[in-house]
């Protein structure tokens, strides 16, 4: 659908890869959860919304540094779902849950 | 008709219109903003007169209870008028403020003629004189506007014209690539340039990419990082990547700035690093003895 | 291990193509399959085929560096091969530079390369 809208091979990829990064923390940490897409033709974006219900994060700015992980991984997921959209919103509190919110432009 | 500022407005520009243009290309003269270099009497008389013409259809279909907008279908003549000129006056060279200056200048002629009609006095001229200010502002407003998206335009189609220019990947020998930078290396440019040397080197199936930076005028860390990370992708496709052009003075920047190239080949000139990619593919440069 | 996944013998290495629908479990079962088969067939290298992903995340990204360590215990050295460009670049981007691997353009090239070695 995104390469249908003129998006490259390169940046479906790039998103595509923010997104399955992001899902996995929702599985791995917030024992899944809900995600919507939002498709806003005027401002000519899309946006992917990942909701868990899980424990939520402490310290945001702490889990998206690099190299920072709990669960064993590489500490790269966060911050660099990040880089590869191009807007990426984080909420989250502790027993809260974590909604994450990332856009690509069309 | 009731007096209202609307109104008195629109009777001087129907008593007096050439009179109008006339005195706001006097304004335009004393202020220096009437480019006589750029245009000849008669080209800004017409000007002037066509967009005051435009102008007051404007004031005379969209202004509702003393309340406007020029976006409004009432405006359209003054905001195709507008966009004819300022492009116009772009690509000769007028500057945003001599373009808002010409457009303000209209004010004072307007201010004159309200002034010396008959019982229009206090009140009544603060009233209109302030009519004409809120017009005449958003039409020096929406021409900046005007003024600012055409030479964006301009920007983004030049940008774009540079972007493809210089970033061409030429294919040296069989198997090997090469990627002469030029300029500067900004992230949108970097982004651009890998795409397009990792999508040459899986169409050519290359195996060794020399990235030479003989013409890039300055590497700093931001750079160094866009180029380590061209080079770790090119390593990730499965083909080599030598950077070539290091200058001396260069080479003492990248210690200085602490840059670690770890595993990258790197040569001072294009001329080595040619010699070491025939090589890594299988080709020897050779002189021939017989000349 | 299920179809998507296939390992076979050529030459002296073991060639994985990795499919584009593979699951997170076979891809974790698939280090456990490789280096049994590695430790019994004694190949001197093994050949990953990632041309049909769309898709490297930091999890399949661990996964091959993972695989390409095990291989290393085991003598044999492990190759990358097919990286689509959108691939490498995003994981760059990532900062995943899988430097414990090698790689090439493609199977004949990583097969003359393990000839060479």
């Amino acid at each position: 659908m995104l390469k249908e809208r003129g998006l490259s091979a390169m940046q479906v990829t790039r998103f595509a890869t923010a997104v399955s990064e992001i899902a996995r923390n929702a599985i791995v940490h917030g024992g899944g959860g809900q995600i919507s897409i939002y498709l806003d033709d005027r401002n000519k974006y899309l946006r992917v919304e990942c909701r868990d219900q899980g424990p939520g994060i402490e310290d945001v700015t702490l889990a998206m540094t690099e190299g920072y992980t709990t669960a064993g991984g590489l500490g790269k997921g966060l911050g660099g779902a990040k880089r590869l959209s191009h807007g990426f919103e984080i909420r989250s509190a502790p027993g809260e849950g974590t909604t994450v919110s990332m856009s690509v432009k069309l | 008709m009731p007096q209202t500022a609307t109104a008195n407005i629109l009777t001087i520009l129907e008593t007096d219109f050439s009179g109008v243009v006339e005195e706001w290309l006097g304004t335009q003269v004393k202020e220096g903003v009437k480019r006589s270099d750029l245009f000849s009497d008669s080209e800004s008389r017409a000007q002037n007169q066509e967009l005051l013409k435009a102008f007051g259809k404007g004031v005379r279909a969209g202004v509702v209870n003393e309340e406007f907008s020029l976006d409004d279908d009432a405006w359209e003549d003054l905001r195709a008028v507008l966009a004819d000129v300022s492009k116009e006056r772009v690509s000769r060279g007028v500057t945003p403020t001599e373009m808002a200056t010409f457009v303000l200048a209209l004010k004072a002629p307007l201010f004159k003629r309200l002034e010396a009609m008959p019982g229009v006095e206090g009140m009544k001229l603060i009233r209109d004189v302030l009519m004409v200010t809120r017009l005449v502002d958003a039409f020096a407003i929406h021409t900046n506007e005007i003024f600012i998206g055409e030479r964006d335009q301009i920007i983004e189609r030049q940008r774009q014209e540079m972007l493809e220019l210089s970033t061409p990947v030429v294919e040296l020998w069989d198997r090997v690539l090469t990627l002469p930078l030029i300029g500067t290396l900004d992230s949108a440019r970097a982004q651009e340039v890998m795409e397009n040397l990792l999508q040459t080197i899986l169409e050519r199936q290359a195996e060794v990419v020399i990235m030479d930076i003989t013409g890039v005028g300055t590497v700093d860390t931001q750079v160094a990082q866009h180029l380590l990370r061209a080079a770790a992708a090119v390593r990730l496709m499965g083909a080599e990547c030598i950077i070539s052009g290091i200058s001396p003075m260069i080479a003492q920047t990248m210690v200085q700035l602490g840059i670690d190239v770890g595993t990258v080949s790197t040569r001072s000139s294009i001329r080595t690093a040619l010699s070491d990619a025939l090589q890594r593919v299988g080709y020897v440069i050779k002189k021939n003895e017989a000349s | 291990m299920s179809g998507v996944t296939s390992i076979n013998l050529v030459e002296n290495a073991l060639l994985v193509s990795i499919q584009d629908d593979v699951t997170d479990t076979e891809i974790l079962d698939l280090q456990e399959t490789l280096s049994n088969r590695i430790a019994k067939e004694n190949v001197k290298g093994v050949i990953l085929d990632i041309s049909s992903l769309e898709i490297v995340d930091t999890f399949v990204g661990r996964v091959i560096a993972q695989l390409a360590g095990i291989s290393r215990l085991l003598a044999a050295e492990t190759y990358v091969v097919g990286m689509r460009p959108a691939v490498a670049v995003t994981l760059v981007e990532l900062g995943m530079y899988l430097p414990e691997t090698r790689t090439a353009l493609s199977l004949t090239h990583a097969l003359s390369q393990l000839r060479r070695a």
